[in-house]
């Protein structure tokens, strides 16, 4: 049986529960454990204004603030919808937890103290990261085969943010929009790459409704690398790190300039379905 | 009832912090900045001006923007780089060479003026571009706590350095078709907007002339 840790950015977020339900649902793998990570916590408030500036505002409004019932619950390719699908109740992750009968921690960040105790005491055979900030080397270390993450980019070219925006920008032709599960290392995205799904563009498209379209294949693909790995099918293939690079939140002006390719070069190209 | 209320106010927020430089402002700016560099620039001691290189360097920037029709016939836009400013940045070269130029505490007052000087020559490029790369990890990463001066210097002095990395970074977007510098170039510029507003003939209002001119450029040849 392959036992699987799980951090979480918050208790209630769909992505997390989904990833948790399906591999609950799944012959040879179960949840060990499901590490939260505090939302009233300062410091952490902090940190992710400074990294992803009016946007945290953004995500707080619609993840925590909104309900999921709410116009996107509606949209039958968004997160909400694919919830529904799988059969995740409404709930949290700690209700989930107490159902399964795992252990739930709350922590004010994933690399304290009372994590690594968690992971050193459960012995887990990975770590399914789903969010909530950086992971130091000491939790890595301790991880079993590894912490698995799914970065919603394709890698290696593109690593770190705003990776549905970038390749609009530079590409002229089809860009690269997709997803990537790897396993973390202590540079941003750039661990051994285990699967792929390349996500194609539609007549109409906005870079949300691009976004809301990826998020439900996230739990898939970790699912499905997850059956990889564990069937020995898929292997980490290291990144070739100069044949990507790095990229941070995208100035307005260049999201304008962005937009403006979705439209007239690449999405014309598509014809209207 | 509390929930959409507090959508509203958060969606409020988001606007308010959104919102960067836009095109308009920037012209605006520039504009304004050149009615005054085209009237300072004709006094008899503007050659010997700090800001007179900088300056010319914007006149001929809004040339190519389109927000100047044309030079005045009695304004000769040359001003080429003075014979130690490449002196030095060859003396800088060997340093680059030697890395830890961007630190994590600051850049040493000086360090922008030398690297724009390098960038003036191709045959810089190879020892450059990972010392730009540095730039950037560390403007994006320390965002308003970048480019701190270290040791210690005026707050002009370091002004001049920010501004120096904006132009910096939007020349290199440019020489190396890397939009990334761009972006942290636009960044730059929009903090330091409120420390700016009004346009003053002094080196360190004219760098920034000339940060905005090079951006808006970058912005032309780069990524539209």
């Amino acid at each position: 049986m392959m036992q699987l840790l799980l951090l979480a950015p918050t208790s209630s977020s769909l992505y997390s529960r989904s990833v948790a339900h399906l591999i609950q649902a799944e012959d040879g793998m179960e949840v060990c454990g499901i590490v939260v990570r505090s939302i009233l916590n300062w410091k952490r408030v902090r940190v992710e204004f400074r990294r992803d500036g009016p946007r945290l505002l953004q995500k707080i409004r619609e993840k925590l603030i909104s309900s999921p019932d709410a116009s996107l619950g509606r949209d039958p390719e968004g997160m909400p919808s694919f919830a529904r699908r799988i059969g995740l109740k409404p709930g949290s992750l700690r209700s989930d937890a107490r159902r399964w009968g795992v252990p739930c921690m709350v922590v004010p960040d994933h690399n304290h103290p009372r994590v690594v105790a968690l992971l050193q005491r459960l012995v887990p055979d990975l770590v399914v990261f789903t969010g909530g900030g950086l992971i130091r080397q000491h939790v890595l270390d301790l991880a079993g085969r590894g912490v698995l993450n799914c970065h919603s980019g394709i890698l290696p070219r593109y690593r770190g943010m705003d990776v549905v925006e970038w390749p609009l920008l530079e590409a002229n032709t089809q860009p690269e929009i997709g997803l990537t599960t790897h396993l973390m290392e202590r540079g941003v995205d750039t661990g051994p790459i285990l699967l792929q799904h390349q996500e194609g563009l539609r007549a109409g498209d906005t870079f949300e409704s691009i976004r809301r379209r990826l998020e439900p294949h996230m739990p898939e693909l970790v699912l499905e690398t997850l059956r990889g790995l564990r069937e020995g099918v898929i292997s980490p293939q290291p990144q070739a790190l100069d044949e990507g690079r790095q990229y941070f939140v995208m100035h307005p002006r260049l999201r304008e300039v962005a937009a403006v390719n979705l439209h007239t070069r690449v999405a014309p190209d598509l014809g209207h379905s | 009832m509390l929930r959409r209320l507090a959508s509203s106010l958060l969606l409020l927020a988001e606007r308010l912090f959104e919102k960067g430089l836009d095109q308009a402002q920037v012209e605006t700016y520039l504009q304004s900045g050149v009615q005054q560099l085209l009237s300072a620039c004709r006094a008899e001691e503007a050659g010997q001006a700090a800001w007179y290189r900088d300056g010319i360097r914007v006149l001929r920037h809004t040339i190519e923007l389109g927000l100047l029709s044309s030079a005045p016939e009695d304004l000769v836009l040359d001003a080429p780089s003075p014979e130690y400013e490449r002196e030095q940045g060859q003396a800088w070269r060997e340093r680059l060479e030697e890395g830890d130029l961007i630190r994590r505490d600051g850049v040493r007052a000086g360090t922008m003026t030398a690297l724009n000087s390098l960038l003036r020559d191709p045959a810089n490029d190879s020892v450059l571009q990972p010392v730009i790369e540095s730039l950037l990890r560390h403007v994006e990463l320390r965002r308003e706590r970048a480019l701190q001066l270290s040791p210690g210097g005026s707050e002009d002095e370091m002004w001049i350095e920010k501004h120096g990395a904006a132009i910096l970074l939007a020349r290199a977007a440019q020489r190396f078709h890397d939009p990334r510098y761009l972006n942290a170039a636009l960044k730059l510029n929009d903090r330091a907007w409120r420390f700016h507003r009004r346009v003053r003939l002094d080196r360190r209002h004219v760098l920034y002339l000339y940060a905005l001119s090079e951006a808006e450029l970058g912005l032309r040849r780069v990524v539209v």
